[in-house]
């Protein structure tokens, strides 16, 4: 009973994925709790989706170590090891349990399928509903995601709606059957930005409603801070840092970390703007040169030849006692801390 | 895509389905060039008394024909006519394709619908009918072979000449040309000639295959290369008659045919992979 | 939007017309101007004179100016009156619709072989990109992209008739033999023949079709929301490239009356195929021009019926 409220939702342990060559995600380890908003953010091509797809199952030709353990739904005890899942198991589980929705809203959905039949298409593989309560549900799911004229909006196709209406419309289908945990990789990035925040709201207000946990990916440090609870931050495959979203807005320790707050405009300013996440200097190193030594050093301001390039820096937690967890991967982050 | 020769070469040679057709092609064709030559029986040498023999009989590596020609000598003569209408038929319609394909991509407007409408149109049409009518109708021979297939033949390369230059047309770096107050002349020869080139070599390929099958079909139908002289489709001319009894005089002209075609074939997709390895797969 | 869309259809059709009356005049001419008179059949009758020869053609229309005997012909092919052949005097429409059924037939057959494979491989292709299978299954296209369909209906007729005599080596059927099994058993190695040479037309559109659409996030959108790989592949990827295939089949027309010429040559099928070929042989222009015509309008009626039901069938394009 206790146990339920302490332990996590979703615990990823050591998570490595190559693709037959050098391993793009590297040792990631992070947990979930039930009901958090968990922002992940990181630069391009730092591991965020392949991540994502590697725990819900859907990366095809992937050579995947670790582990990914889901806690068991409420009232039916037993975790579930994810990595490893016979494909049917974890097709059960995809859409019940653990859902997922991506960056482009009209490819993501069916062109020839209303909208009306793409939602009882899912509602029909996951719940034993049918006929007028099958109807009730799909209109309750589209009032759900404040779509306005639901009952209209069944019979259209996905062309004939708007971008945000669209990822609204996904966003339902991704609910409908009331996953735990949602996976959002920039769900917002390609909508405009008052109907982003709109999204936003909605997302978050889902989870005040319904208690559904959240990995929100993004490249955008004012998304990610209207939205989390918690930011982790992915480099070169790797966590570097995993912050009270409060803490990591206002002292980040790693220095990544804050050369991204830095360069990012003025939070204040951002929340209106949205500006994108500006990467400071240099580039991140490919998945075949990141060495053994830390991984940002080479555009790091405060590294030390011997500290830094030694090894590989540990993921440390630096949370004082009774504070919540806070890690970070730096060498130097106690002489850094302010 | 510009084409950089040594790194296409590379790709080219670096998978079998490259390299296979790319040593086959002009082998065969230096074969059927100087094959003849080296060979003690002629094409047309009549032999009555070694009628019919089997692949390997007496001498003659592929066997002898009804009236004792020898198979080897007449599948390399009639290889020479069949390649010479393919290539030199693709060349013309190349020539022509690009030209009327450059034109009607180059602007848009009336020409362009014109041109391609009526391509669109008669490439709809069953091709071998209308071969086979012109066939007929003409003097049969190696020149109007080659001129009712280049005839054909040309509106495929338009179209690729077309689609290839309207995308190449709309790249920025070419308005940019264009705005600085380049010529015609110049945008055609200078930007859109080296960058639609890639697309012509690699259709005309293609076209070379398909201009050997239809040679093949005119000329089995009897409307083609006229006997005595060989080309691969009159080869197989009366080698029905004998199927029963000697199938290999069926079997082998028309084995070369396949052969010939599929490395062409072959040649061309690995060279549209290797001029353009991110297309692969699509 | 629709109808919009019908217009253009219709507009194209329209210009399709135009073209199959130029195409009309263009082959008129020159089988007029081909050498070979269609009298020469006669000169060597017994008994012929000049007197009679001249009758003959005049009967047969030949000494009029060129002009109106294509006009007249035209005009004749508008209102169902096709000419007669030289050779026996019968109506061309009807020598034509007498050998419909055969192609028909064939060309039927040969479709589900070439449908099913097609479709088939170019789907194993998509699901199996990049690996052993995909290159297999477009080499094998290639292949049958490249085989004379005469040289296999020869290979054909050795291997399943001279040697395991397992079908007949041609014909609709054997003498005295009218029964249904009989018949399919003479039809098997045509429609095989032509089948297997079409099966690159539906093959490499599958792939590609196919291929865009496993390349859309909306396959891996439906595998994210839990729906089986069965659904995902026959409401998905099928259904979603069989659209665009609708078309395709308005393309396959021409590549199977192609086949069906000369398929039906090597295994003596009475069809158009062959009928056309012997027509040309005699210089039997009524019949020869009437074949032309024929499948001419039977491909650009066909190609525009396609293009109408993919309309109809794209919700896409019908809202
Ligand atoms: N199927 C695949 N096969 C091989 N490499 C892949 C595959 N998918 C992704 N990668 C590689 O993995 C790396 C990480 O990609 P990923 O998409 O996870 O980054 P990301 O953090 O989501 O970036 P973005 O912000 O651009 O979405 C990239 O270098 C990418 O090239
Ligand atoms: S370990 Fe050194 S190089 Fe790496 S982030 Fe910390 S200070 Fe910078
Ligand atoms: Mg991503």
């Amino acid at each position: 009973m206790t146990r339920k409220t302490t332990s996590p939702l979703l615990s990823v342990r050591n998570l490595t994925v190559s693709f037959g060559g050098p391993d793009i995600v590297d040792d990631l380890s992070f947990e979930i709790g039930h009901g958090e908003i968990v922002a992940l953010v990181g630069e391009s091509g730092s591991g965020k989706s392949v991540g994502s797809l590697a725990v819900m199952g859907l990366l095809e030709n992937a050579d995947i170590r670790g582990s990914a353990c889901l806690a068991g739904a409420q009232g039916a005890g037993g975790d579930t090891e994810l990595v490893g899942l016979p494909a049917r198991q974890m097709r059960a589980l995809r859409g019940r349990r653990i859902s997922m929705i991506f960056q482009d809203p009209l490819s993501s959905l069916d062109p020839l399928q209303t909208i009306g039949s793409q939602i009882r298409e899912v509602l029909r593989a996951h719940t034993p509903l049918k006929g007028p309560a099958l109807r009730a549900r799909a209109i309750a799911l589209l009032e759900q995601v404040g779509i306005v004229d639901p009952e209209g909006c069944l019979t259209l196709l996905p062309q004939r709606l708007s971008g945000g209406m669209r990822q609204r419309v996904m966003i339902a289908l991704a609910i409908a059957a009331e996953p735990d945990l949602l996976f959002a990789d920039e769900p917002t990035t390609a909508l405009d930005v008052t109907v982003q925040a709109q999204v936003l709201r909605l997302l978050k207000g889902l989870r005040d409603q319904t208690g559904m946990a959240m990995v929100f990916i993004t490249h955008n440090l004012a998304v990610a801070s209207a939205i989390a609870d918690r930011v982790i931050v992915l480099y070169a495959g790797q966590v570097v840092e995993d912050a009270p979203a409060e803490v990591f807005f206002r002292r980040p320790a790693m220095p990544y970390s804050r050369a991204l707050l830095s360069a990012a405009p003025r939070l204040e300013a951002v929340m209106g703007g949205y500006g994108h996440l500006e990467a400071p200097r240099g580039q991140v190193p490919s998945p075949g040169q990141r060495g053994t030594a830390c991984r940002f050093a080479s555009r790091c301001d405060d590294v030390r030849e011997g500290v830094c390039l030694a090894a590989m820096p540990p993921l440390v937690s630096i949370a004082g006692p009774g504070e919540t967890n806070h890690t970070v991967r730096c060498a130097r982050w106690e002489e850094l801390a302010p | 895509m510009t084409m950089r020769l040594p790194s296409v070469l590379r790709r080219l040679l670096s998978h079998p389905r490259g390299m296979v057709p790319a040593f086959y092609v002009p082998a065969i064709i230096v074969l059927c060039a100087i094959g003849p030559w080296l060979l003690p029986f002629g094409e047309l040498h009549v032999d009555l008394y070694h009628r019919f023999l089997p692949p390997l009989g007496d001498g003659h590596l592929l066997g002898t024909d009804e009236i004792g020609r020898d198979v080897l000598s007449r599948v390399l003569m009639g290889g020479r006519v069949s390649l010479l209408v393919g290539v030199v038929s693709t060349a013309i319609s190349t020539l022509i394709g690009t030209t009327v394909g450059i034109v009607a991509g180059y602007h848009a407007g009336l020409s362009r619908f014109l041109i391609t409408t009526v391509i669109d149109t008669v490439l709809c049409f069953p091709v071998v009918f209308l071969l086979l009518t012109l066939a007929a109708v003409l003097h049969p021979g190696i020149g109007t072979i080659i001129g009712i297939i280049t005839l054909v033949s040309w509106m495929e390369v338009a179209r690729v000449a077309q689609a290839q230059t309207r995308i190449v047309r709309q790249q920025d770096y070419v308005t940019a040309v264009v705005a600085m107050g380049a010529g015609d002349a110049q945008v055609l020869f200078r930007e859109i000639l080296p960058n639609i080139l890639p697309a012509i070599i690699v259709s005309a390929t293609l076209n070379i295959a398909r201009a050997i099958l239809l040679e093949s079909y005119v000329s089995y139908l009897g409307y083609g290369i006229q006997p005595p002289d060989a080309s691969w489709g009159n080869l197989l001319n009366n080698a029905q008659e004998y199927l029963e009894s000697d199938p290999w005089l069926a079997i082998i002209p028309g084995a070369v045919i396949v052969l010939t075609v599929v490395m062409f074939n072959l040649l061309g997709d690995a060279l549209r992979d290797a001029i353009d390895p991110a297309r692969r797969g699509s | 939007m629709g109808s919009g869309n019908i217009l253009y259809v219709l507009r194209l059709g329209g210009l399709k017309l135009l073209l199959l009356l130029l195409v009309s005049i263009a082959g008129f001419v020159l089988l007029h101007l081909a050498p070979g008179d269609p009298l020469s059949q006669f000169t060597l009758a017994p008994g012929m004179t000049a007197e009679r020869l001249a009758q003959i053609a005049h009967g047969m229309g030949l000494d009029q100016p060129l002009w109106r005997q294509y006009l007249h012909w035209l005009y004749g092919i508008m209102t169902g009156d096709w000419g007669r052949s030289f050779r026996d005097q019968a109506p061309v429409l009807g020598i034509i619709v007498s050998h419909l059924a055969a192609t028909v037939e064939l060309g039927l057959a040969a479709l589900a072989i070439s449908f099913t494979l097609g479709v088939g491989m170019g789907l194993l292709g998509a699901l199996r990109s990049g690996r052993v299978l995909d290159d297999v299954t477009s080499v094998v296209s290639i292949v049958l992209f490249s085989l004379p369909t005469f040289w296999l209906g020869l290979v054909f007729i050795y291997v399943f008739s001279v040697r395991l005599h397992w079908f007949p080596t041609g014909n609709v059927s054997s003498p005295g033999d009218r029964s249904v099994v009989g018949y399919l058993r003479h039809l098997a190695l045509p429609a095989l023949t032509l089948g297997l040479v079409s099966v690159p037309v539906w093959s490499r559109y599958m792939r590609t079709f196919a291929g865009e659409i496993l390349k859309q996030d909306q396959i891996r959108t439906a595998r994210a929301l839990g729906l089986s790989s069965g659904r995902i592949i026959v409401h998905r990827l099928l259904r979603g490239a069989l659209l665009p295939m609708i078309p395709v089949a308005g393309i396959y027309l021409p590549t199977l009356l192609s086949g069906a010429l000369v398929t039906e040559t090597v295994f003596s099928w009475p069809g158009i195929g062959r009928l056309f070929l012997d027509s040309l042989q005699y210089r039997d222009y009524p019949v020869v021009m009437g074949v032309l015509m024929f499948s001419a309008i039977l491909v650009l009626l066909s190609s525009t019926l396609a293009e109408l039901v993919h309309h109809a069938a794209d919700p896409r394009l019908r809202a």
